[in-house]
C-alpha cells in the first residue's frame, strides 16, 4: 500500500470521525429556568396547570435546587384543591434519579427544598398532583447548565 | 567451515525475518474488533482489569466542566471473555463484576455487582493480500453482537445501560510500511425499550468508530495510538423524546501488548483518555481509562 495513500484515507477517516462528533443537537423543547421566568405546564391527563419557578439562586445550577410551584385547576376540577404530593428528577440516559424529600405547602403554593439536580445535562423532572381522589403528572425537562 | 556456513545461514535468516511484514492478525489491535484468537487457533480466554476515572462532566450544550474538589466518579471493573474459533468465526463471550462510587454535588452513590453481559459473533470476510500477491485492499471483518442487561441501570452510580442492544460493525484492517497496520472498525446499534428507570424508555441508536494505528516494535510487541468517537440519540421516556439528552464521547489512547507467536500467553495495557476540551462530549463524564489485560490462546 502507498503510504501517502494510506494517509490520506487515515485524514478523511479522522475528518469524518469529527464530523460524527459534532452531531448532538441541542436541546430545544427543555427550559432553562432562572429567577425572571417561569414554567407554565399542564398535566398529562388535564387536571391542572403547574407554573414553576425557581425559589434561591437566579438560575438554574448543578446541585441542590428548590422551586416554587402553583397548582391551579381545570376548568372541571369542582371544588377540589391540588395538593402536590411528590417531586423526583431523572436523567434518562444515564439512569439517575432523585427524589425530592421535601415538600412544604407555602401559602397558595408549594415549596420543593433541594432537589439536587447533581449532574449536568437535561433532567426529566415529574411532579405528582392530587385533585380529590384523581392523581396526574406534570411532566417538563430541564436543562441544568 | 560447517560452523561458518550455519553462522551465516542464520544471520541470512534473521535479516529476512527482520525485513518480512510483521505477521499481524486481527488479534493485533486493541479496539473493539478485535479477535481474541488468531487463524491458527482454536480458543481463547482473557480476564482483565478496567479503572475508569472521571474527572469531569459534559452538558448537553458539550461544554466541558471539571469536578469540583471532593467530586469523584470511579469505576473498577473485572471482566472475563471466552472465545471460541471455527475457521473464519470468532464467537465469543463476556461478563463483569465490578464497583462504581460517585460522589457528585453531594450526592453520594456506591454499587457493587455484575456489569452487562455481551455475545459477539466475528466473521473474516476477506484477508489482505499476502506479500507475494498484488492488491492494497484491507482485510475485512464483520460483527455482530448482543448486549444483555445485567448490570444495574438506575440510582447514582449506575454500571448497567439498562437495555438490549443489537449491534452491527464492519471493520477493516491493513499492514503496510512493513512495521505498521492501520485499523478501522464502525459500529451502529439499536436498543430495545426498556423499563429500568420504572417508566417505559427507549434509548437512542448508538453509532461509533474507531481508528487504530500499531506499530510493531518486535514480532510479539505490538504498539498501537487510538482515536474514537461514539455517538448516541436521544433518549425517549414514557413515549415522549428527550430533546438534549443525545451523547457523545470522544476519546485518544495508546496501548501496548505482548503476544508471542510460540507462546499462548499474551499480556496488555491500554489507556484512554476524553479530552475536557469543548465540543468533544456532551451529556457524558469525561474518564481517563486504563485497562490492563492477560489473555491464554490455543
Amino acid at each position: 500500500m502507498n503510504p501517502a495513500l494510506g494517509l490520506r484515507r487515515t485524514a478523511l477517516l479522522s475528518v469524518t470521525l469529527l464530523s460524527l462528533a459534532g452531531c448532538v443537537g441541542a436541546p430545544s423543547d427543555t427550559k432553562s429556568l432562572n429567577g425572571g421566568t417561569q414554567l407554565v405546564q399542564a398535566s398529562d391527563s388535564g387536571l391542572v396547570s403547574a407554573t414553576v419557578s425557581l425559589d434561591g439562586p437566579s438560575t438554574l445550577t448543578r446541585g441542590p435546587n428548590s422551586f416554587l410551584v402553583e397548582l391551579d385547576p381545570a376548568d372541571d376540577g369542582g371544588a377540589d384543591v391540588p395538593v402536590l404530593s411528590a417531586a423526583s428528577a431523572t436523567m434518562p440516559a444515564h439512569g439517575h434519579s432523585v427524589t425530592a424529600t421535601e415538600i412544604d405547602a407555602v401559602g397558595t403554593a408549594y415549596r420543593i427544598a433541594n432537589l439536587d439536580l447533581f449532574m449536568s445535562g437535561v433532567w426529566q423532572v415529574d411532579l405528582t398532583v392530587a385533585l380529590g381522589a384523581r392523581m396526574d403528572h406534570v411532566e417538563f425537562s430541564l436543562d441544568v447548565p | 567451515m560447517k560452523y561458518a556456513k550455519a553462522a551465516v545461514l542464520a544471520l541470512a535468516s534473521a535479516l529476512c525475518f527482520r525485513a518480512l511484514p510483521a505477521r499481524a492478525c486481527s488479534c493485533s489491535g486493541q479496539g473493539p474488533a478485535s479477535a481474541l484468537t488468531r487463524p491458527d487457533q482454536t480458543w481463547g480466554i482473557r480476564a482483565s482489569q478496567r479503572v475508569l476515572l472521571g474527572y469531569g462532566a459534559f452538558n448537553a450544550h458539550a461544554e466541558f466542566a471539571p469536578f469540583a474538589p471532593g467530586e469523584h466518579d470511579r469505576t473498577v471493573e473485572y471482566d472475563l471473555l471466552a472465545a471460541y474459533r471455527l475457521r473464519r468465526w470468532e464467537l465469543s463471550g463476556s461478563f463483569g463484576y465490578g464497583s462504581r462510587s460517585v460522589d457528585i454535588a453531594g450526592e453520594y452513590g456506591q454499587g457493587a455487582g455484575f456489569g452487562d453481559s455481551s455475545l459477539r459473533a466475528r466473521f473474516e470476510l476477506v484477508d489482505e493480500p499476502a506479500v507475494w500477491q498484488n492488491g492494497v485492499y484491507p482485510a475485512l471483518a464483520l460483527l455482530a453482537s448482543l448486549g444483555l442487561p445485567t448490570g444495574n441501570a438506575r440510582g447514582i452510580a449506575p454500571r448497567g445501560l439498562g437495555a438490549t442492544e443489537l449491534a452491527l460493525g464492519v471493520s477493516a484492517e491493513r499492514s503496510f510500511a512493513r512495521l505498521f497496520r492501520a485499523g478501522a472498525v464502525a459500529q451502529a446499534a439499536a436498543r430495545l425499550p426498556d423499563t429500568s428507570l420504572g417508566t417505559s424508555r427507549q434509548l437512542g441508536p448508538r453509532a461509533s468508530a474507531e481508528l487504530t494505528l500499531s506499530y510493531f516494535a518486535q514480532p510479539d510487541l505490538v504498539l498501537s495510538v487510538l482515536a474514537s468517537v461514539r455517538w448516541e440519540g436521544d433518549v425517549a421516556l414514557a413515549g415522549h423524546l428527550e430533546s438534549g439528552t443525545a451523547q457523545r464521547w470522544s476519546e485518544l489512547g495508546a496501548a501496548i501488548s505482548w503476544q508471542p507467536w510460540t507462546s499462548p500467553l499474551r499480556v496488555g495495557f491500554a489507556e484512554r483518555y476524553a479530552p475536557g476540551v469543548d465540543a468533544l462530549g456532551a451529556n457524558t463524564v469525561a474518564n481517563a481509562t486504563g485497562e490492563l489485560w492477560l489473555g491464554y490462546v490455543r
